[in-house]
């Protein structure tokens, strides 16, 4: 990894303004450790600046376009915004856990199971975990999370939790393009399991950038399903660092659906620590007009006998971009590995782009280890097949896309998150744009 | 005589810059059977492409009139909409799309091009598994991927199986009998018989005399080097088989 050059831009001086009026003078929200950490957090991302396109991770994601649109802390308000019309949908998913601006707005959730962050931390052992899986050093994008994040959430499960939960990150843009920084941490107790949706609302006409950062620990023969969905108009921008650390016989299903928002990079990683563990990553793009949708994924195999899966699938529109960067990393330790990935790519315009680039780095010699990526058009024969039946071009376009894309939507296991999303990917493929 | 539902006039069609069809002519009138035969590379793949709109190939003179309009002018959907149906020599695997909601897409779009309603899921469980017992198709493949995973005579089974479905007024069979065991063969044409009426054509493209025992044509057909170079009565068929196709392209060299 190179270490990039820093960019002493208008950019980074408005951030480090605020850093200055606001996260100094609202220190009060967090312990005097906490302060600590995140003003050596601000120090590094200072440091490490902005990474930029010569920075080799970066090479296909710019963030300057982005971040020129100028986002702000938002305000705070002493009156909070109606989140009915925003939360009602959602709830046919799972119990919704709302959180406005970062901070968590559920008090009826049980306390042992769920609570703010900025509460957690007063416990010793929860602020030991803090940047455990995800430490600031060397990456601008946690530190400039660990310096800046709002509040965030603990979760806690302890046993099988059956009602999935839907944590919205709901981030107010009504006077302005903000930029909203979350911080969890996640503990499922061996033998527990969730099903996690993590989704993002915009209030008003700005637009926003959420830079999330979830680290995650999966006990012995626990399992997580976290379905990352994109749904968003494309005001909504999102960063996301989700760390995710599997013991013995541990199972970890993460989906991303990224059909909507503006500039989306995904940052994914699984280490599999504990013997027999499995970690399957699903992602799927559909993206048109300028969005850039960006998963550099990581799957570390750090002890033998794991096993671990990617199928990363992507149709193209428009002036859209996709990127995915797949490292697969297996310790000399981790023998009897079982390692797969595979990127599939359709690209409909030929003002879109595709960067695909699997990384394998293997140092263990008994392992299985395979990967492949494809880019392509539709399938002209079975266009012409389906045609030669009475299916418009249109309509047998729509029904193969469709048919791509509900092979990783078919992954997700709520039905009702399912169905909304085959829905709205249909609407997406019979738009006039797509296809 | 009523008007020929499929009338074909000098057809001329090339792939790049090789001519196949160099000039094909043909009546078929509603309620016959015409089997059109050949040696390999005479234009008989061509022929039904051509008629079923595939964009590879340029036609560059005649015409062909589908129930009186032009039917060259029209996309493929048109012509399916139309009435046209193509069983493709090679059934293409559709991956992720099933079965049932492929045909009942497909079904949807011909009833409305006849104004007749879309058939509610009811409806249309009915008449699919009423459809599919004519080619001996167990509705367990109604769920699964249009073609996907199926053996040869699975795919032809259900070519004739979409054919009942869709209710074509003329149908185009390409080389159906090909890859098939005799059992399967069997079961194919007899869904075709079933679905013999005197309001629908076929056209049934083979190489062999030997699907022509179980569908007897009206009328036999010699296509040689992109052209019908005889016409017969069914027994021309057997007279092919006994002969070898030597018999007739002989004479039509001297003839050229």
């Amino acid at each position: 990894m190179t270490t990039p050059r820093v960019e002493r831009s208008p950019i980074l001086e408005q951030i480090a303004a605020d850093f200055a009026q606001r996260v100094e003078s609202s220190n009060g929200h967090f312990t005097p450790e906490l302060s600590t950490l995140r003003r050596a957090a601000f120090d590094e991302f200072q440091r490490l600046g902005i990474p930029t396109v010569r920075h080799e991770e970066w090479k296909y994601t710019n963030l300057f376009p982005l971040l020129a649109k100028g986002f702000h802390l938002p305000p705070h308000h002493t009156e909070q915004p109606s989140l009915d019309a925003v939360l009602a949908p959602l709830r046919r998913w799972g119990r919704v856990v709302p959180l406005l601006n970062g901070r968590l707005l559920s008090p009826d959730l049980e306390q042992d199971l769920l609570q703010p962050l900025s509460e957690a931390m007063r416990n010793q052992r929860w602020f030991e975990r803090l940047g455990r899986l995800a430490p600031f050093e060397g990456n601008a994008i946690v530190a400039w999370n660990a310096a800046f994040f709002a509040d965030g959430f603990v979760l806690r499960v302890t046993n099988e939790q059956t009602e999935p939960l839907v944590a919205v990150s709901v981030l107010d843009a009504r006077e302005g393009n903000v930029a909203v920084h979350e911080r969890h941490l996640l503990d499922i107790a061996p033998g527990a399991s969730l099903v996690l949706v993590l989704v993002q609302r915009v209030l008003g006409e700005g637009e926003a950038l959420l830079n999330q950062v979830l680290e995650g620990w999966i006990g012995e023969n626990a399992s997580l399903t976290l379905v990352i969905v994109q749904d968003a108009p494309q005001t909504a921008h999102a960063i996301t660092t989700h760390e995710l650390e599997l013991a013995r016989s541990a199972r970890l299903e993460l989906i991303t659906i990224s059909i909507g928002g503006g500039f989306l990079r995904n940052m994914p990683s699984a280490r599999l620590v504990g013997e027999g563990a499995d970690a399957q990553l699903y992602g799927l793009t559909l993206a048109d007009g300028s969005m850039l949708v960006d998963h550099p994924t990581t799957v570390e195999h750090r002890v033998a006998n794991c096993t671990s899966n990617e199928l990363y699938k992507a149709i193209l529109d428009g002036r859209s971009t996709g990127v995915f960067n797949g490292k697969i990393l297996v310790q000399p330790n981790a023998q009897k590995t079982s390692a797969y990935q595979a990127n599939r790519n359709i690209v409909l315009s030929s003002r879109a782009t595709i960067n695909t680039k699997p990384q394998l780095e293997i140092f263990a010699n008994d392992v299985r280890c395979t990967h492949g990526c494809t880019v392509g058009r539709l399938d002209r024969e079975a266009l012409f097949y389906l045609r030669s039946r009475g299916l418009n071009k249109q309509e047998a376009e729509a029904l193969l896309l469709a048919a791509f894309a509900e092979e990783i939507t078919a992954t997700v296991p709520i039905e009702t998150l399912r169905t909304d999303l085959n829905a709205h990917i249909e609407h997406l493929l019979h738009a006039d744009e797509l296809a | 005589m009523a008007e020929p539902i499929l009338r074909i006039r000098n057809l001329h069609a090339r792939v790049g810059e090789t001519e196949i069809l160099r000039g094909v002519n043909l009546d078929v009138y509603a309620g016959q059977v015409h089997a059109i035969m050949g040696p390999n590379g005479s234009g008989k793949s061509t022929l039904a492409a051509v008629l079923a709109g595939r964009e590879d190939y340029e036609v560059t003179d005649g015409e062909v009139l589908f129930d009186g309009k032009n039917l060259l002018d029209m996309n493929p959907e048109e012509r399916a909409r139309e009435g046209l149906f193509l069983a493709f020599q090679y059934p293409v695997e559709i991956p992720g799309v099933s079965t049932a909601t492929f045909l009942k897409t497909a079904l949807n779009e011909l009833r409305k091009h006849r104004g007749q309603e879309p058939l509610d899921a009811m409806e249309f469980m009915n008449l699919m598994r009423e459809r599919a017992a004519l080619v001996k198709i167990d509705p367990a493949f109604f769920s699964r991927s249009v073609n996907e995973g199926f053996s040869g005579g699975e795919k032809k089974r259900n070519e004739i199986f979409q054919l009942a479905m869709l209710e074509p007024r003329v149908a185009i069979l390409d080389e159906t009998d090909s890859g098939l065991d005799i059992d399967a063969l069997k079961i194919v044409a007899d869904g075709v018989n079933a679905l013999r009426s005197p309001e629908r054509a076929f056209l049934v493209i083979t190489h062999y005399q030997r699907l022509l025992n179980y569908i007897v044509p009206d009328v036999v057909h010699v296509l040689y080097r992109g052209r019908i170079i005889k016409t017969g009565p069914k027994e021309l068929a057997l007279e092919l088989e006994a002969k070898g196709y030597e018999w007739v392209t002989e004479t039509d060299e001297v003839a050229l």
